[in-house]
């Protein structure tokens, strides 16, 4: 250290206390410590580059000021409608930010679709979104709400116990048709098909001992209102909304008034956008002129040979998004929704297979650059659907602000439980396991993968979306027919939903399987003591 | 000291950038880009982190330029990158109260990795025990040498309650230290024999 500079440190402090100089000598070992102690810093130039030309990269959002108190209905009619019209561009620009062009376009690029810009993830304290048991009311299995909600009543699962006891049971979903899907009384439910699931991956261990669960932010602001508040100015014909308080705009569309024509639907509250066809620009009028004619109805089926190949639909896709300036900068690489042709290779009449019209090009929503997936497994994000007739996009959803908050939560640590539960079918089992002879019907599981989860939490009427780290089970062996399962088995990782799923493998233990088909009808009708009986029902402790 | 060049100055910088010039926000970027990473280093002592960290700094900067409206720049971007470094630390669960390296209870192999950890390990003793912004004091004035008065204009307080701060900081540290570093340096123990 240079004589000066001490000096001047010193000179600085005795200017302000005098009565220092007294303890100089002690002062002078700690400057010349507190200074010799200066750790050497690691810098590397071509990091400093690279930030810098990373910078230069991203949008940079512009204050746009708008001042609805000046408006004055009989004067500035005009003026209001230009406002509206701004106020629309800024609709896309709150949801989805600015992203200036060298063109100067406003685009409905997603400001916050950056992944680099790392600041649209609040870090919240650990446990920051309360227990997460109660994501289980949306998964596969059913919970008595949600039975309800899918139209299924406790009668029609009504069944007899062994005792006589009446009881019911989330029967509907133990056969894997999971929630959302609607059940009618007379439907046959298939017989428990007997798979083993079995784990023949590598080896792994999980040592993290907690992680973040991301939940998504909607963006909801004052634009809702303040687009209300102006819309106020006009004489809507029929109504006057004032006479309306606190009023606030949940969604906006758009029309495209031209054959194969889109509707643009922007839900302000959920801060999200939906695109799909304008109905009645997408209409085949000759098929419509078939009537009963069977034949003449076969001749707009889809066939097999009809399917673009995946790099076409990709292109198509592709070409889409970049003639709307949609931003995949937050999307990982896209995909081709092939589920269906599973099915189809099962079906022993190809010919009369029916052909989904719409191909599905899936982006997976990319969080902190890991994939976003469903509880299914399959890719969640932006989903580009192409009308298979017209070789078009008709439908995206999916395209969401990377806005997020994240908090920790602890982690299952202990591996073979983990292999144990997947091995029971995991999260979203669909197939009771009723295998009775060895090796009988064995579907294997590769070597899982990190992901997050999609899921939802309803409550109070309203939805959270959250995303939670998962392992996810390839599906690598299956048998050769007969497999109507996932393609993933998927498990959380949070430790008290794995929890949560093995208490619930236990009650699962409690069920005995169906040994043929039975409608639920007669379930409900109450088979007792026979052979057919599908289910033995304990009592629920 | 703010950007000072016979082209443009530092406000002529930012009100370019706030229209959206990237070649303006590419300037202030050139001349605060090592300062706040230095200040970032010696709150993290480790290359990765600081990387990490000073890339969130400027983004949020660039990101975030229209909302600046103060009368320092230097400032702003200094709380940005404090309040960034504190979220860093923070989001994970275990260092809810930790503001930087500073504050980590155990990190004897962390220390180990890093230039001079003998010497820093003495010195975390020392700044384990003070307020976050007595550190960044510490930090500005003895290892990045600035002025009083920059350090000030970074802090966004005035120049003698910075003096202040640092003598109560020294005050705070002094008895302790000078045993510590005794301890650690023997050659000191001389000095502290002639002083005595």
């Amino acid at each position: 250290m240079e004589k000066n500079e001490l000096e001047n440190i010193l000179d600085e402090l005795y200017h302000f206390y005098p009565e220092l100089k007294q303890k100089e000598q002690e002062l002078i070992v700690l400057i010349k410590e507190m200074k010799s102690s200066r750790p050497e810093i690691e810098f590397d130039e071509t990091f400093a580059r690279n930030l810098r030309q990373r910078l230069l990269k991203v949008p940079v959002k512009e204050t746009k000021k708008f001042n609805f108190n000046i408006m004055n209905k009989k004067i500035f009619i005009a003026a209001g409608s230009l406002v509206v019209i701004s106020l629309l561009f800024i609709v896309a620009i709150n949801i989805f930010g600015p992203n200036k062009t060298d063109d100067n376009l406003w685009s409905i690029t997603p400001l916050f679709n950056n992944k680099e810009e790392e600041s649209q993830i609040a870090y919240l304290p650990s446990g920051s979104f309360g227990s997460l048991s109660d994501l289980r009311m949306t998964s596969g299995d059913a919970s008595q709400e949600e039975m309800i909600t899918t139209g299924v009543s406790k009668d029609d699962l009504t069944a007899v116990s062994a005792e006589g006891k009446v009881d019911y049971s989330p029967v509907a979903t133990a056969v894997g048709m999971g929630a959302g899907m609607n059940i009618d009384a007379r439907m046959i439910l298939p017989i428990y098909a007997g798979f083993d699931y079995k784990y023949s991956g590598d080896e792994f261990n999980l040592e993290q001992t907690s992680a973040l669960v991301y939940r998504r932010l909607k963006n909801e602001n004052s634009l809702g209102r303040d687009l209300a508040r102006t819309l106020n100015s006009f004489n809507f014909p029929g109504i006057n909304l004032d006479t309306f308080s606190n009023l606030k705009v949940n969604s906006i569309s758009f029309g495209e008034d031209k054959e194969q024509g889109l509707l643009i639907n922007f839900e302000l509250k959920e801060g999200s956008l939906y695109i799909y066809e304008n109905w009645e620009k997408w209409r085949i009028a000759e098929r419509e002129a078939c009537g009963s004619n069977q034949a003449c109805w076969d001749r707009f089926r889809i066939r097999i040979e009809d399917v673009p190949t995946d790099s076409e639909l990709i292109t198509v896709a592709n070409n889409f998004l970049s003639e709307h300036k949609i931003d995949l900068a937050n999307y990982g690489e896209p995909q081709v929704d092939n589920q269906w042709r599973t099915y189809y290779e099962y079906a022993e009449d190809k010919a009369n297979y029916y052909i989904p019209e719409q191909a599905t090009v899936i982006y997976p929503i990319l969080i902190e650059d890991k994939p976003v997936r469903d509880q299914s497994g399959n890719y969640s994000g932006l989903r580009i659907g192409i009308n298979l007739f017209f070789n078009k996009v008709s439908s995206l959803n999916g395209l969401i602000p990377y806005n997020y908050e994240a908090s920790a939560y602890d982690l299952e640590t202990d591996s073979a439980r983990i292999i144990a539960l997947a091995e029971k079918g995991g999260w979203n089992r669909n197939f009771y396991n009723i295998s009775k002879e060895e090796n009988k019907n064995i579907v294997e599981l590769g070597t899982p993968e990190f992901s997050y989860v999609q899921m939802w939490r309803y409550k109070d009427n309203t939805s959270v979306e959250l995303f939670v780290p998962a392992l996810i089970f390839p599906v690598t062996k299956r048998p050769e027919i007969g497999y109507y399962g996932n393609n993933y088995v998927v498990l959380p990782l949070v430790k008290e939903l794995i929890d949560d799923i093995e208490k619930e493998e236990q009650n699962w233990n409690m069920l005995r399987p169906l040994d043929s088909p039975v409608s639920i009808n007669a379930i409900s009708e109450g088979l007792e003591g026979t052979s057919t009986m599908p289910v033995e029902i304990k009592a629920e402790e | 000291m703010a950007i000072e060049n016979v082209v443009q100055t530092e406000n002529e910088l930012i009100k370019l950038a706030q229209t959206g010039d990237r070649s303006a926000f590419a300037k202030l970027y050139d001349f605060y880009m090592r300062k706040i990473y230095d200040f970032v280093y010696y709150k993290t002592m480790q290359k990765e982190q600081t990387e990490d960290i000073v890339s969130q700094i400027f983004l949020k900067a660039w990101k975030n330029i229209n909302s600046y409206q103060q009368n320092s720049f230097s400032a702003w971007l200094y709380t940005i990158a404090r309040n960034t470094v504190i979220d860093f630390y923070r989001q994970d669960k275990n260092n809810r109260n930790i503001d930087d390296f500073w504050d980590l209870a155990s990190n004897d192999d962390l220390l180990a990795k890093v230039n001079n950890s003998l010497q820093l390990q003495k010195i975390k003793k020392l700044m384990i025990n003070l307020k976050s912004e007595e550190r960044d004091i510490i930090i500005m004035r003895f290892w990045l040498d600035l002025s009083f008065k920059e350090i000030a204009e970074r802090l966004s307080k005035n120049e003698g309650a910075i003096k202040m701060s640092l003598k109560r900081t020294l005050d705070k540290i002094k008895g302790e230290a000078l045993w510590s570093l005794i301890i650690a340096f023997p050659q000191i123990e001389n000095i502290w024999k002639k002083m005595s």
